[in-house]
């Protein structure tokens, strides 16, 4: 029976080759010698990385995707965690259809919500302002978190919950100390999604940006409309690098497993 | 508990920040509005022109007059409907559009033509360039014109194209990057071919027959146009119809023989018009820069990066000259801009349904 | 572990409880007062009904009007937009495609989730946080670009047809851009990530001390897996389907770059119609077909399981 294990792996492997296959183009295309992008990549200089630095824009815009990515995704997780846990736990009535309407965001077409949203804001003078570029990006994310923490949530064993609240501890406490470390690795996969969501954003975005607010896709989004050249991989490059260095950091801080790991 | 505290802390901070540029920009409008407008809000195309404008003629109008330029980029869709559903509050002072969408701006009441009363410059207008009742004032000149890669061209010994219907032969069939009809190139392509087969404004239908013909050869068309760029650098395309400031980037930066041709039927002069918005409160502001952007300096700026200067007198820089420079013997033809726009929806609806089945469907034979 | 009754094997059923759980805890774990829960609800209900649902129904009313100026005075109401679409086989067949690329799309993500999310709930959490952040990591870069990237791999000259030409499997490029295959490639290549981590969640809270005991009970590994681990997974594989789903229904940029012109999904055909040929009110009814079908399917396919053999699962 040992060749199912195998096959599983061999599996997994594959499918973790065929995720990162893009990254496997940009990446050395970033490095490029040539003018153009191309696979394999011809020659090896840093010329386009050199190229960066004379476009602060692009830090500038990183810096901005990353500040909106990371409230986004804090207020989805707040809003989408209690949410599921109320759907969880409690007997709703019409539950099933609560958590379709709220997971109904993701099937709007982005530029039909985005039009939706600049009708909306404009008389609320919320258009092109931070705070509903911030909404809109909220209320994309929020789908990812209310199906990942109730999916975490599925196999929940409400006795712990029960056991802590009869050695006496209190609501708040029972939340904090047995529900919340066990539904962890839901809350941290729906808040990277609904990061990496936001951070990639660029329909929704440009209905909602303003000239002096502008993010990396949008960045991204203007350098590709007439001419396709390595800049956009080096930009890429470099966002994946800059992770790859935070991750470490998390990594020496705290571990990384402890963030993702599950409760068995 | 402290973690979470600090956690909090941190997002706090992080909301101040992302929320702080609104703040003091807002304060620096009112404050600037009584002293003379210092600011204006360009809308258009994101690429080449926000390049140019950004990099080249922004820092110097603001050095010349003191009024600071932001631009804004965008579709055109997306930009009209900013300015339809910010009508009575303006926040985009001048929006740059293809003709056709001039038409579709107007008609909406979204833009205030200008004259040389207030603006000078526009006497120095070259007068071939289009611009819809001359409510909008050109500013960067471009032809969508078919390309070909002159290398393999003559390797393989085909006939250079001579005529829009060579676009639709079997010599380089599959190897083709045409836009799709949504695509202003693909809309441009449509009415040149029914040109080049009798028919004319109020009848593109010979133009469809043709655009079958051509799809019959292509592997797809293009949703997105950027896309033909990389198609023609790695050898999958040599053939292709776009604008003349691409084919110009694509054969100088990235080395691609493409040469541009202007077809014995003609191609129109295309410019992206830069066009008042209406009840705008830096009207003053925005008409100095249409004046600047009209300018020899601003046109010089403008042909450096591969379109035409809308102006009498510049010329392209030499190293365009070879792949896209205009002849005098070139022809050139006008058409009425009222009558393609209003019949756009009908033709696109049509490609969509008759021609887009076509493709591919010649390539295999 | 209450569940396990209800669909381990007979095996099993024969034997006492696992883990003796008392009748009344079971009634508790469920209150039946739900004021609480809505408390917890309302600030997302709030906010999803106050920024998506009110908005939204604004473009309802837009796919209502007829005129194609959304500001005319003089709009009609009526349900020609809807008439307009379903008595017209194109954007029928539109309709159809979406739906058939978005369920292709839901099988492989599946199919190459599953073991990868195995992989994860059998490591170590360390491992565990690599893996997740090692198949997010393409999410960093934007989708435009990662198409490019596999634009060009995919052309006839590009680097797999090559290769498979050089390998001697074909002797034609074969047409992997430009059709449903190339469509299908680029979303589940974008969305396999999140079926992943969806089952991987669910897969971290099945008890190993179940699967310890099926195998006790003599369960090959195969059955146990068929047992035990599917069905506590469903939870899982039903939120990952839901979300590839309803992603690859709605979504833009992969379609019309790795489909062009060929593949006209549902959001394309409303992309033209509003962006280019500024038809607000027949994007907006494209808009709202795509959504009652996706949305439709969705509570059908949940309440389906929720109400199946395996809905102790889903609690």
């Amino acid at each position: 029976m040992k060749y199912l294990g195998k096959i599983r792996l061999g599996v997994a492997v594959i499918s973790i080759i065929y995720i990162l296959i893009p990254l496997i183009v940009i990446i050395p295309a970033s490095f490029t010698s040539a003018n153009y992008p191309s696979f394999p990549a011809q020659g090896f200089s840093f010329q386009w990385y050199t190229m960066l630095l004379d476009r602060p824009e692009f830090i500038e815009a990183l810096w901005n995707s990353v500040k909106f990515a990371v409230l986004a995704a804090f207020f989805s997780v707040l809003f989408g965690t209690l949410g599921a846990l109320a759907l969880a736990k409690y007997d709703i009535p019409g539950k099933s259809y609560i958590t379709s309407i709220l997971t109904a965001p993701l099937s709007v077409p982005q530029l039909v919500l985005g039009i939706a949203l600049l009708i909306y804001f404009t008389p609320m003078m919320l258009s092109g302002t931070s705070t509903g570029f911030l909404i809109a990006h909220t209320v994309i994310c929020i789908p990812y978190v209310i199906r990942l923490v109730l999916t975490g949530l599925s196999g929940f064993d409400y006795n712990l919950e029960r056991a802590a609240a009869i050695l006496g501890a209190g609501p708040a406490t029972v939340f904090w100390k047995v529900t919340l470390p066990l539904i962890r690795p839901a809350i941290i996969s729906g808040g990277l999604f609904a990061f990496l969501t936001s951070f990639d954003n660029v329909t929704i975005s440009l209905f909602m940006v303003s000239s002096d607010m502008r993010t990396l896709p949008i960045e991204i989004f203007s350098q590709m409309q007439d001419s396709y050249n390595p800049l956009v991989a080096s930009v890429s490059s470099v966002v994946i690098f800059i992770s790859v260095i935070l991750i470490v950091i998390l990594e020496k801080l705290q571990g990384v497993g402890k963030a993702f790991g599950g409760s068995h | 508990m402290k973690k979470i505290m600090s956690l909090c802390i941190v997002l706090l901070l992080l909301a101040m920040t992302a929320c702080s540029p609104s703040a003091p920009k807002s304060n620096q409008a009112s404050t600037s509005s009584k002293e003379s407008n210092k600011q204006i809000t360009i809308a258009g195309n994101g690429g080449k022109i926000e390049k140019v404008i950004r990099e080249e003629i922004a820092p110097k109008f603001e050095a010349e007059t003191g009024i600071k330029v932001n631009y804004l980029a965008g579709l055109s869709g997306e930009i009209l409907s900013k300015l339809e559903l910010q009508k009575n509050a303006p926040k985009i002072d001048i929006a740059l559009f293809v003709p056709l969408d001039v038409y579709r701006a107007n008609e909406k009441g979204l833009i205030d033509s200008v004259d040389e009363t207030s603006v000078p410059n526009l006497k120095n207008l070259d007068s071939k360039y289009v611009a819809f009742e001359n409510l909008t004032t050109p500013a960067f000149g471009l032809v969508i014109a078919p390309a070909y890669n002159t290398k393999t061209f003559e390797q393989n010994g085909i006939k250079p194209i001579e005529s829009w219907n060579d676009l639709a032969r079997a010599d380089y069939k599959g190897k083709t990057a045409f836009a799709d009809i949504s695509n202003d190139w693909g809309f441009n392509t449509l009415y040149s071919l029914a040109l080049a087969n009798g028919g004319n404004e109020d009848n593109l239908e010979p133009g469809l027959k043709k655009a079958k013909e051509l799809a019959g050869y292509s592997a797809t068309f293009y949703k997105n146009s950027t896309q033909m760029m990389p198609a023609l650098q790695q050898g999958a395309a040599d053939v292709t119809v776009m604008g003349s400031y691409v084919t110009a980037d694509l054969a100088v930066n990235s080395g691609v023989p493409l040469k541009m041709v202007v077809p014995k039927e003609g191609v129109y002069m295309n410019a992206f018009n830069a066009g008042l918005v209406k009840n705008t409160p830096n009207k003053e502001a925005a008409i100095k820069f249409i004046n600047y952007l009209i300018s020899e300096e601003a046109q010089k700026a403008t042909a450096d990066q591969g379109f035409y200067p809308v102006v009498q007198g510049i010329s392209i820089p030499e190293k365009y000259e070879e792949v896209i420079g205009l002849k005098d013997t070139d022809k050139i033809y006008t058409f009425d801009i009222k009558k393609l726009a209003e019949s756009r929806a009908e033709w696109t609806d049509r490609w969509s349904k008759e021609v887009t089945p076509q493709l591919g469907t010649l390539v295999k034979k | 572990m209450e569940p396990i009754r209800n669909y381990v094997n007979e095996e099993v059923k024969n034997q006492p409880p696992i883990v003796d759980v008392p009748k009344r805890v079971k009634k508790r774990k469920k209150k039946k007062t739900w004021v609480p829960g809505l408390l917890l609800l309302t600030p997302i209900l709030l906010f999803v009904f106050g920024f998506f649902i009110v908005p939204m129904l604004y473009i309802l009313y837009l796919s209502f009007i007829v005129t194609d100026d959304v500001g005319a005075t003089d709009a009609v109401y009526s349900f020609q937009n809807y008439i307009q679409f379903f008595t017209d086989s194109y954007y029928l067949s539109s309709l159809w495609i979406t739906v058939k690329i978005s369920l292709y799309t839901v099988g492989l993500c599946l199919f190459l989730a599953y073991p990868v999310a195995l992989t994860m709930a059998k490591s170590s959490p360390r491992v565990r946080g690599y893996i997740a952040l090692l198949i997010a990591s393409p999410l960093l870069v934007s989708i435009v670009v990662r198409n490019f990237g596999w634009y060009l791999l995919l052309l006839p000259n590009g680097t797999i047809n090559q290769l498979l030409i050089d390998l001697g499997l074909i002797t034609a490029p074969l047409e992997l851009l430009f059709s449903e295959i190339g469509v299908i490639i680029g979303l589940s290549n974008a969305y396999l990530p999140f079926m992943i981590l969806a089952i991987a969640t669910s897969l971290y809270n099945i008890d190993p001390s179940l699967e310890k005991a099926s195998a006790i009970l003599g369960a090959s590994p195969l059955r146990n897996f068929f047992s035990v681990t599917l069905p506590l997974s469903l939870p899982g594989i039903v939120s990952g389907c839901v979300l590839v789903f309803s992603l690859s229904m709605s979504s833009y940029v992969t379609p019309a770059l790795m489909g062009g012109a060929n593949v006209p999904m549902m959001p394309v055909v409303a992309y033209d119609q509003i962006n280019n040929l500024l038809r607000w009110t027949f994007g907006s009814a494209i808009s709202y077909v795509l959504l009652a079908t996706t949305l439709i399917t969705v509570i059908a396919v949940t309440r389906g399981f929720e109400l199946s053999k395996f809905k102790e699962v889903f609690r």
